[in-house]
């Protein structure tokens, strides 16, 4: 059985803050939808090759974090009930946590110290997107007003700022994400790429921005390109672009069939997925190099992807029928390469060669499965010392 | 377990050989009340033998002692009622005068010959010697005869004791004074069924004048509040059954033992988690009782009260589990046992039983985080069984 430690340490890097959930497919927001971090959800954080989850535990009231290179197990000190529309965002840096309940924003510091407000919206927030190694957080709210946050590496407040989503009184930003180097890039209903400068946007209380009229159609979904600061995906009615930030380019485009909804995954690398009827097949769409798309076929036969995860060469999938399937991308094409049957009765995490499943135990019961060995690790009874009144 | 139950039995069979000596009546065993009540019977028959002088030892029912009195030839019949008339009154005296009673475990037998006697009169100090188990086992109207029978030894008639071996009136044979004596016993019984004193037939009601007793009650130990949450019990109640022996080494005694074992079983659940408990121990220990009453109503005189106090050994087993978890642990304990029992006469000596006590068996399970160091009430209902060896 795994014992608490009070503190949760992540080494710096240029790590991302991956979300793993069956939600649907998030548009029209910045980052990831704050649904994607409430107590139902688990989160992975990936750094220098090595993924951490961490999921609430109600029955605890604290976050357990499982390392998935040393098959360990880790709790946060007790964080108090959760409750509808309550959410939390971990840090990756340091141990501090967002404590996110409606509007209000708190920063939750470690065993013994109290939560503190640090930013209140207008409205419910709805999305968030992050540069973790910078420090950087942009909150949204259902009107659309975006909440800058800079945090220090040790977790004190440096900055904040709410600006609206209306850039120069006229360009509205309707989804965005946060790119490396603290970027904040929005598209606009006009199917404009707004580049924001966080630091001079923060420094001077006013959005600094860089445009580029792209004439983007119904731009929906902005996602990140790994190892491409300046390189973003943006999708629009049928069709996804590689865009050069700088250049203010499309450099690569793929266009979907007639008819075909796309799913969006910023699990592991951020790419769209969908569903041929036509040649019965799933096509994932990624970069494959910081200047082209890949489509991608991959035939699966009597079970459908509720989750995937990209990562390099390979593609990580928990299908309708409870396997978890690792598929090599080669470069000519793709082949399933493990397939590990699980009881996906609870929160699920995936990453290139793990999948962890938080089951609905009070007692508590965790599997992390070994993709690539076949092997798994159980963590049970866990909570027994730290029940709570439910 | 096997080493308990023998030293029990040990201890038993030495307690009973070592009580074999006799016992002065007229207070302290729970067959005092028995005696007085059938004293006041045969003193209220006698009270009333004035207004049945024209029928005495006259009978044409059904009971056993009509039965020996319809044997009689009538020269008989007339001398049986006339010594009753002659001897009443005397009797009515010795009833209120100082005869000493006295309870004996023996078998009671006189120099003259091998047989076996319920009582023996001692004429010479006005004793009377009663065989505790016979009388136990006595209906109260055979009781009565017993009494009469004896206490008229302890009279003069004609100058002189009567003895059952020698010829008396009618009754001229050799066991005519035994004859005579047993009919006006029967005569005074029929009196007393007349006027209403006893019934004609006695129902089977149980006495309590047995001294083993076989017992199963089921009932259920409180569950403290620490137990219930660590343990997940949504009841305060934890469901159990008791079984046992209580043993009194001679019908007369109000200190026997006890010899039971105990054991709750039972499965709760709170929420998601399901609780569940196994905990048995067996105990033996000193048991005390009482007949409280002595109304005159068999019934009512009939009721016992016992107290027991036992020291014993056990094992406890708690089970958490939820739907992918599942944790035991084990442990062994002494235990103390208190309770106070009430026990109802049923019929054909079954008794209804009834026990609040309480329970003391602490423990401490590590590693699943349960412990009990409380003192748990517990409440039993049952049924038990006695009877005599």
């Amino acid at each position: 059985m795994a014992f608490s430690i009070k503190k949760f340490l992540l080494p710096l890097g240029s790590a991302l803050i991956l979300s793993c959930s069956a939600a649907p497919s998030d548009r029209f927001q910045i980052g990831e939808s704050i649904e994607q971090v409430d107590a139902n959800t688990m989160q992975v954080v990936e750094a220098d090759g090595k993924a951490t989850y961490y999921a609430y535990d109600p029955y605890s009231r604290r976050i357990n974090f499982v390392d998935s290179a040393s098959d360990t197990l880790q709790f946060s000190r007790d964080l108090g009930p959760t409750s509808a529309g309550r959410f939390w965002l971990a840090s990756q840096t340091s141990s501090y946590y967002f404590d996110i309940k409606g509007n209000s924003i708190s920063l939750t510091l470690p065993e013994g110290e109290s939560s503190q407000e640090i930013l209140r919206m207008a409205g419910i927030i709805k999305s968030y997107a992050a540069d973790f190694s910078q420090g950087y957080f942009a909150f949204v709210d259902e009107f659309f007003s975006i909440g800058i946050i800079k945090m220090s590496a040790a977790g004190t407040l440096e900055n904040k700022w709410i600006g609206s989503s209306i850039i120069n009184g006229e360009l509205n930003g309707v989804a965005g994400d946060m790119v490396p180097g603290g970027h904040l890039v929005l598209v606009t209903d006009k199917g404009t790429l707004v580049n924001i400068d966080l630091a001079a946007t923060l420094a001077n209380e006013t959005w600094s921005h860089v445009d580029h009229a792209l004439n983007f159609n119904q731009a929906n979904w902005v996602g990140r390109v790994d190892g491409a600061a300046d390189r973003v995906l943006i999708l629009e009615y049928q069709k996804l672009n590689l865009v050069d930030l700088s250049a203010g380019a499309v450099l690569a485009s793929v266009t979907f069939p007639a008819g075909t909804i796309p799913s969006d995954s910023k699990r592991g690398q951020d790419h769209i997925f969908y569903y041929s009827s036509a040649s019965d097949k799933f096509n994932v769409i990624f970069p494959d190099t910081p200047n082209t798309l890949r489509e991608l076929p991959i035939k699966l036969i009597g079970s459908r992807p509720v989750l995937t995860y990209l990562a390099g060469q390979s593609l990580t999938a928990l299908t309708e029928s409870q396997k978890i399937i690792q598929v090599e991308v080669r470069p000519a094409d793709a082949v399933v390469t493990t397939s590990t049957e699980i009881d996906a009765k609870g929160k699920i995490g995936l990453s290139a060669n793990v999948g962890l499943v938080m089951y609905d135990s009070p007692l508590g019961y965790m599997k992390l499965f070994h993709l690539d060995t076949g092997s798994s690790t159980t963590f049970e009874a866990f909570n027994r010392e730290n029940l709570q009144s439910q | 377990m096997a080493r308990i139950v023998l030293g029990f039995l040990l201890f038993i069979f030495i307690s009973g050989m070592a009580n074999a000596s006799t016992w002065i009546g007229n207070g302290g065993s729970i067959m005092d009340t028995e005696l007085r009540s059938a004293l006041q019977h045969l003193k209220a028959a006698a009270r009333d033998v004035p207004d049945h002088a024209d029928e005495l030892c006259i009978c044409q029912g059904t009971s056993d002692q009509c039965a020996l009195l319809k044997d009689l030839s009538p020269d008989r019949m007339d001398f049986c009622g006339d010594f009753i008339l002659a001897m009443n009154g005397r009797l009515l005296k010795l009833l209120d005068g100082n005869v000493k009673y006295r309870w004996s475990s023996e078998t009671l037998k006189t120099g003259k010959g091998s047989r076996d006697f319920d009582a023996i009169a001692q004429p010479g100090n006005n004793h009377i010697i009663i065989n505790e188990a016979r009388f136990a086992r006595m209906q109260t109207a055979d009781r009565i005869q017993l009494l009469a029978h004896e206490l008229l030894h302890l009279l003069d008639y004609k100058g002189r004791r009567l003895t059952d071996e020698e010829p008396v009136g009618a009754f001229s044979t050799e066991q005519g004074g035994r004859q005579l004596l047993d009919s006006v016993g029967a005569a005074y019984v029929i009196v007393a069924m007349q006027e209403g004193y006893i019934p004609l037939h006695e129902q089977n009601l149980s006495r309590p004048f047995r001294n083993i007793f076989l017992w199963g009650m089921s009932g259920s130990r409180f569950a403290n509040s620490a137990l219930k949450s660590d343990a997940f019990f949504d009841e305060h109640w934890i469901k159990g059954s008791a079984w046992g022996v209580t043993l009194y080494p001679r019908v007369t005694d109000n200190l026997g033992w006890t010899l039971a074992y105990y054991d709750f079983h039972d499965a709760q659940s709170a929420g998601k988690i399901r609780g569940k408990i196994h905990q048995y121990l067996t105990e033996a220990g000193p048991e005390y009782r009482l007949v409280p009453f002595s109304t005159g109503k068999p019934f009512l005189d009939s009721i016992q009260i016992s107290a027991h106090i036992g020291l014993g050994y056990g094992r406890v087993r708690h089970d958490i589990s939820d739907d992918y978890v599942q944790l035991n642990e084990v442990k062994s304990s002494w235990a103390g046992i208190g309770n106070v029992r009430l026990h109802v006469p049923l019929i054909y000596d079954f008794w209804l039983m009834m026990e609040s006590g309480f329970a003391y068996m602490p423990y401490e399970l590590k590693n699943i985080g349960i412990s009990n160091k409380t003192i748990s009430q517990q409440n039993f209902v049952g049924v038990s069984y006695g009877f005599q060896y």
